[in-house]
């Protein structure tokens, strides 16, 4: 198994200014433990974990996201805290960024995470980052390896479970809003979505799904939703 | 304030596998439930050891698409750390991190009865010292005799 096999392919990633609270933010609502740093030519120049934000507060406690929480909750001190500091990416990141290739083994990979001690380690492609590996992603992996069948052509059934399963495990989409059919291979994609990222995220892991010959890709932005205020 | 306690106000059941499960079953398991560690048990309800998200990684990495068929037993840690529901949930914390673990299974009389975890146990603990901090400064004030 290779990296471009089993990395999540949609990641979410800031810059260098952006501010700890907005990072805070993004990782709770995502649902994810830490974001790489890109440079104005979007090269990976670090990365902002939990820790590294942990480690702003003086409280001197491990992990645990209630941390984050506490950060966004209803009397944002913490974020009142950190705002009049001032503090970005560049100020909190972890320099040394660990990567692997698209090309590179499973095997390495997992080396890497536990030999280092890292819960994620980015996929470069020319020194662009076009994924990023944690140890869920294995899980994911080997949850949807077809067993026995791979070289055979899974019917459009199977394939239809198998994007589903796959849709299902992205924080970053709601599938509630969301219908796949699959006819002869083909997946015809229908529903809706929030943004234009998301409707070409969808696609792209659409494709990914082994058995998949072509995606039609249906479905819409949602249109904002008008909310009437009473005065 | 007890384990049990936290586990009883936290509901959730702690994902459950049995040793001769495919490790398939596991990954998706550990997937749907959205989490990164399972139990497992054999049919009396004991407990077995545990299958980790790292288990899994350490599987895929050795034996790629083929540990899709491994047996969980051949992967998971049976050297478990546990605790009872009549444990203190400091001491629970204490055993985390002492073990360096994010979970701990719980176990009564040789039944299993879930997991505590990391997250839950100081969250736990947060709004306790909140509440005695909150009991020391009315003592002080004398708020509440007035």
């Amino acid at each position: 198994m290779k990296a471009r096999e089993i990395m999540t392919r949609d990641v979410v990633t800031v810059t260098q200014s952006t501010s700890i609270a907005e990072i805070a933010t993004l990782l709770v609502r995502n649902k994810i433990s830490a974001v790489p740093v890109m440079s104005d030519d979007n090269r990976i120049v670090g990365i902002v974990s939990e820790t590294d934000l942990m480690h702003r507060d003086e409280t001197g406690t491990d992990h645990p996201k209630w941390w984050l929480e506490l950060f966004l909750g209803a009397d944002g001190r913490a974020r009142d805290y950190v705002k009049s500091h001032g503090l970005k990416a560049e100020n909190v990141m972890t320099h040394t960024v660990i990567s692997v290739s698209e090309d590179a083994d499973a095997a390495n990979i997992a080396d890497i995470l536990e030999s280092h001690r890292i819960r994620r380690v980015p996929v470069l492609r020319d020194g662009k980052l076009v994924g990023i590996i944690s140890r869920s992603d294995f899980v994911r992996a080997l949850a949807n390896v077809d067993v026995g069948a791979r070289d055979i052509k899974r019917n459009d059934a199977t394939l239809q479970k198998a994007i589903y399963e796959q849709v299902q495990y992205q924080p970053w989409i709601n599938a509630a809003f969301l219908s796949f059919t699959v006819k002869d291979g083909v997946a015809d994609l229908r529903g809706f979505v929030d943004s234009d990222d998301q409707r070409q995220a969808l696609q792209v892991l659409v494709e990914g799904v082994r058995g998949v010959r072509k995606v039609n890709n249906n479905v819409q932005r949602r249109p904002r939703q008008r909310v009437e205020r009473r005065r | 304030m007890h384990v049990g306690h936290v586990l009883r106000s936290k509901g959730g059941e702690a994902a459950r596998v049995r040793a001769d499960d495919e490790l398939q079953t596991a990954a998706r398991l550990l997937g749907s439930r959205k989490t990164g560690l399972a139990l497992v048990i054999d049919a009396a309800g004991r407990l077995l050891g545990v299958i980790s998200a790292m288990d899994i990684m350490r599987a895929v990495g050795d034996r790629g698409a083929d540990a899709a068929k491994m047996p969980v037993k051949a992967v998971m840690t049976s050297d478990v750390g546990v605790c009872c529901s009549q444990d203190s949930v400091q001491h629970a914390l204490e055993q985390m991190v002492a073990r360096r673990v994010r979970h701990l299974p719980v176990v009564d009389d040789g039944v299993v009865k879930g997991v505590i975890r990391l997250r839950d146990a100081v969250e736990f603990r947060v709004g306790e010292v909140e509440m005695e901090a909150e009991e020391l400064r009315r003592y002080i004030y004398g708020a509440g005799y007035r």
